[in-house]
């Protein structure tokens, strides 16, 4: 099984305990058939954790502006049958680790590897999002600035791990995001 | 006026203000099922004045395909140097508070105000 690590990944270890403990398993056929679960998702986990935050309505919109971007990127690039989203949030204090876990065929593994990378290697944040949108066609799908616009707007953290699985070929993808919440 | 409903979001274009308010939350699936909103921005820019106001203090919610497709639209504007954009925007909204900037990014002529 081969893996591999980019950016900030386990920054926060699963071995420290957290508070505000939730995990959500969905199968990305019953996301993509229904979209607008996606947002429903979002906005729980986003009411879950703002309420007990200082500036609630702020951190709400936030929370589910993040999370929305992660399970619609989870759900969009799954294999769509047998398979599952799983979404694992923990809070540590101030910090809001979500984890994201997905299976994807080898031709978006690639993709999603050499974006990553881009992205947590970039110098300057905003020349990589003009550059993206400036080469962006008229017929492609992905915007493929959601990650982006996280990294670059809301200072968010993040790490992947991808697991080859050789039975079926497919990539286990793991994200890890850490939104640390302004107080 | 005209109007689009996009998912859970409604778009009007008032031509004698020149202007296009968007209401409620966009997050619709990619870039394909933005087609129909890029169609409508299209169209209006193309019967409002030297400014189109683009209103987006009603939008609590854009992802990142429906920012893509503002985007494009203002790079376009851009390329044909008309109209000219003004944003409007609601700070007490997070995501316009961090991200609304970004167009400007794109074109230095767009104003921002929020």
């Amino acid at each position: 099984m081969l893996i591999d690590t980019i950016g900030e990944f386990d920054k926060i270890p699963d071995s420290i305990p957290a508070e505000g403990d939730v995990a959500i398993k969905v199968r990305p056929i019953d996301l993509i058939a229904y979209w607008k679960r996606c947002g429903i998702m979002a906005d729980f986990a986003a009411a879950f954790y703002a309420y007990t935050q200082d500036q609630p309505s702020v951190q709400e919109n936030i929370i589910s502006t993040i999370f929305n971007e992660l399970i619609e990127n989870a759900s969009k690039y799954s294999v769509k049958r047998n398979a599952e989203v799983g979404i694992h949030m923990k809070l540590y204090n101030t910090v809001l680790k979500i984890q994201t876990e997905n299976y994807t065929p080898e031709s978006h593994f690639q993709k999603l590897r050499k974006h990553l990378k881009e992205l947590t290697e970039a110098k300057d944040l905003d020349e990589l999002y003009i550059k993206t949108l400036a080469a962006k066609s008229d017929t492609t799908s992905d915007s493929g600035i959601g990650l982006l616009l996280l990294v670059k707007d809301y200072n968010l953290k993040i790490g992947a791990q991808f697991r080859h699985i050789e039975e079926t070929g497919q990539y286990k993808v793991t994200i890890q995001s850490y939104y640390y919440i302004e107080q | 006026m005209n109007t689009l409903n996009a998912g859970d979001s409604i778009i009007t274009y008032n031509q004698s203000e020149s202007s296009l308010t968007f209401e409620g939350s966009m997050r619709l699936a990619n870039m394909k099922e933005y087609d129909v909103v890029s169609q409508f921005l299209k169209t209006s820019s193309e019967s409002s004045t030297d400014t189109l106001i683009l209103d987006l203090q009603p939008l609590q919610f854009l992802n990142s395909s429906g920012i893509t497709t503002l985007s494009l639209f203002i790079l376009n504007c851009k390329k044909k140097g008309n109209p000219k954009i003004t944003v409007l925007g609601n700070e007490s909204i997070s995501w316009q508070q961090k991200s609304i900037a970004n167009f400007k990014k794109l074109w230095n002529e767009v104003e921002i105000k929020i």
